[in-house]
């Protein structure tokens, strides 16, 4: 009975060690086989709850390294012109570019950020499972809504863009015709400006549709947040 | 006996508390992702929007 008991502490013992040591597996096997957004979304809901231990962090913050020119150099995040309202960028994000750092970069942003333990998942600090889960959630929700407000804003600016451009192409057109009326050009030199005017066209439509893009993920988001 | 009894419920008490795993909801994972993909497409489609305008430009200069 005593042995019985000895092999049930044990067991219990090795177990809770071994949880860790099994995340920590599982976290190299993703990094090193370069998974993208969407399988790991899947991976995720596959268990209803998701089991974080940091390897989540990866795949979030994978597109926003992909950017070539942060290789080497991390100030190029920190300094760039574009705000970010990803709530992890400095925190997880420098785990993951401290390990594809080739360069120079000021380690100071990143010390400060990981000695507080924000890598979701991975340091929780003194925050319990369920205490993490609700604070990620509200940073989530914050950041959402941060973007949400910033793409409406960029969405409303490229449609004026494509207007500007719109009456720009309408006013030459105008002028090929005028001039072709007026004989000032012959109806080849017309030929060759209205075929301009056309690829021209064809960039605004690629922007009408790059805009409807992006109001589409915009709604989407709006359809997540609700 | 009453020792043993101990030293069980403390190595379960161990486990349990080495096992807290982040409790993230789907919707939580969602959200991320959908904010993430709107903030990537904005992003590119800032870039392409630049080139369009600049290819627009040249197009028409001269008509």
């Amino acid at each position: 009975m005593k042995k019985v008991i000895i092999i049930a502490t044990l067991y219990f013992v090795s177990l809770s060690l071994s949880f860790p040591q099994k995340q920590g597996k599982g976290k190299e096997n993703k990094e090193s086989n370069g998974n993208s957004q969407e399988n790991n979304n899947q991976e995720n809901k596959s268990n209803g709850k998701e089991k974080v231990s940091g390897e989540v962090l990866h795949y979030r913050n994978e597109p926003v390294d992909q950017n070539p020119h942060n290789n080497g150099n991390q100030n190029g995040n920190q300094n760039g012109n574009k705000p970010k309202h990803n709530p992890n960028n400095g925190n997880g994000n420098n785990d993951f570019k401290e390990k594809h750092n080739n360069g120079n970069h000021n380690g100071h942003h990143k010390d400060k950020h990981e000695s507080q333990g924000n890598a979701h998942g991975k340091h929780k600090g003194n925050l319990s499972g369920r205490e993490f889960g609700q604070q990620r959630a509200a940073q989530a929700r914050a950041a959402a809504a941060a973007r949400k407000e910033a793409s409406k804003k960029t969405i409303i600016r490229h449609e004026s863009i494509i207007n500007v451009y719109q009456t720009k192409i309408q006013k030459a057109k105008d002028k090929v015709k005028l001039q072709k009326d007026s004989g000032k050009i012959t109806s080849e030199q017309a030929k060759i400006k209205n075929d301009r005017i056309n690829l021209a066209n064809d960039r605004i439509r690629i922007m009408t549709q790059l805009v409807a893009n992006n109001r589409f993920k915009m709604e989407r988001l709006d359809n997540v947040m609700r | 006996m009453k020792k043993y009894i101990v030293l069980v419920l403390l190595g379960f008490t161990f486990a349990c508390s080495q096992n807290n795993e982040a409790e993230v909801s789907d919707d939580t994972i969602e959200l991320e992702n959908a904010t993430m993909e709107l903030e990537n497409s904005i992003e590119n489609s800032e870039m392409e929007i630049a080139k369009n305008q600049k290819e627009i430009d040249s197009l028409l200069n001269g008509i």
